[in-house]
């Protein structure tokens, strides 16, 4: 078989680096078998006119919406309680299932751990292959720069066998901004947060917090 | 009803023409709510047809609106009016030769027109034939052949611009 092109490898590459996130592909699969379109209405200009009676009920759904949000805002300090403080470890897994939903463009798409490495020069540090995250991780698929409460991060995307996305963050542990998190290095067990649907796990390996995120099954 | 790995596949058309991730969702979207209403979701070309409505809806919404500026004469032209551009057969083989590395094309993607992100795609993806490709794009074979020699010098150009930079990265 003859060899493939370096341009059409990169084009493949990079287009594959495109992924409809978890939360369009189930939108896409509910719009197939329902037929039904929950996406917010496009703007005036970006639909043709003879949909009006279906947009104008799009517009007042939205306004209603719209409405009910302000007024939650509005009425938000009155109801609160008060403030309260959510753990780090919680903020942090919030952070990271929020990431993780999103499924940014990866910057770097490759197989190969040592072509991430390399790729993340600006970092103070130096990912790991975590020991815990290896014998359950599907296939790299590459990396991009993050942040987890503020501090840049390596990203690693993984495909596990039946096509669901792991990701795997990496950052310099300390534990003033992260909070005490289990040391495995100590045999302490990864600390297990489900947060908007997702399952992550946080714990401190080779002096490194490693967070993985995975959609819960 | 399309899997996952279509969906995507139909998805990275859509980002092909738009050069834009929401505006590749919406297209999709929007294309898929189009041919779920039409008769041909029992048709084997499916994907097909859904990426024809993809790129007649992208014609339709977007260009007409003019959030995309208009490809510039120059490349209407360039095939002379419809009329056979005198080159060599094998014209792919200019692509076939160039390379690239995934960073900067990357990098380059967004420089790129249109019309030369939907000619990658057909090529690379879809391993379109250049007559494939002119049929799918209802463009003549000669403007197609233009364009791949233009896109290759526009290639070559961004990576020349580069490399102080590429060879800096390396020296770092």
């Amino acid at each position: 078989m003859a060899e493939e092109s370096p341009l059409k490898l990169s084009v493949k590459r990079h287009l594959s680096s495109k992924q409809l996130s978890t939360e369009q592909l189930q939108a896409l699969n509910r719009l197939q078998q329902t037929g039904a379109d929950d996406r917010p209405p496009l703007p005036e200009s970006a639909e043709p006119s003879q949909d009006s009676p279906r947009r104008r009920f799009h517009w007042l759904l939205a306004a209603a919406a719209a409405c009910l949000l302000l007024g939650i805002a509005l009425l938000h300090p009155l109801l609160s309680p008060g403030p309260t403080k959510t753990p780090l470890s919680v903020q942090i897994a919030q952070e990271v299932a929020k990431n993780h939903i999103k499924m940014k463009p990866l910057e770097v798409s490759t197989t190969d751990l040592q072509r991430v490495r390399d790729y993340f020069s600006e970092l103070d540090f130096a990912p790991i292959s975590s020991d815990i995250f290896r014998p359950k991780a599907g296939q790299l698929q590459g990396a991009r720069y993050c942040s987890i409460q503020g501090v840049t991060a390596a990203q690693l995307r993984y495909t596990q066998s039946d096509g669901m996305l792991q990701s795997l963050y990496e950052v310099g542990y300390d534990p003033e901004l992260f909070g005490e998190i289990p040391r495995v290095d100590q045999g302490e067990e990864p600390l297990v947060i489900y947060a908007k649907g997702v399952k992550v796990s946080l714990w401190v390996e080779k002096d490194l917090l490693v967070v993985s995120a995975e959609n819960s099954k | 009803m399309f899997d996952h790995q279509h969906l995507n596949q139909l998805y990275q058309y859509c980002y092909s023409l738009t050069a834009n991730e929401a505006d590749a969702y919406d297209l999709l979207h929007t294309a898929l709510e189009k041919w779920l209403r039409s008769n041909h979701q029992g048709s084997t070309t499916a994907i097909a047809y859904v990426r024809t409505i993809i790129r007649n809806q992208f014609i339709d919404q977007y260009r007409k609106q003019q959030r995309f500026p208009e490809e510039s004469l120059e490349e209407q032209n360039a095939g002379g009016h419809g009329g056979e551009l005198q080159v060599p057969d094998l014209s792919l083989l200019p692509l076939e030769q160039t390379i690239i590395n995934e960073r900067d094309l990357a990098d380059l993607w967004q420089l790129l027109t249109l019309k030369e992100r939907e000619l990658l795609y057909l090529w690379a993806v879809e391993g379109y034939s250049i007559d494939e490709i002119s049929r799918e794009q209802d463009c003549p074979r000669g403007t197609l052949l233009a364009r791949i020699h233009r896109l290759r010098k526009k290639i070559a150009r961004h990576q020349q611009q580069n490399l102080p930079q590429t060879m800096r990265r390396q020296d770092g």
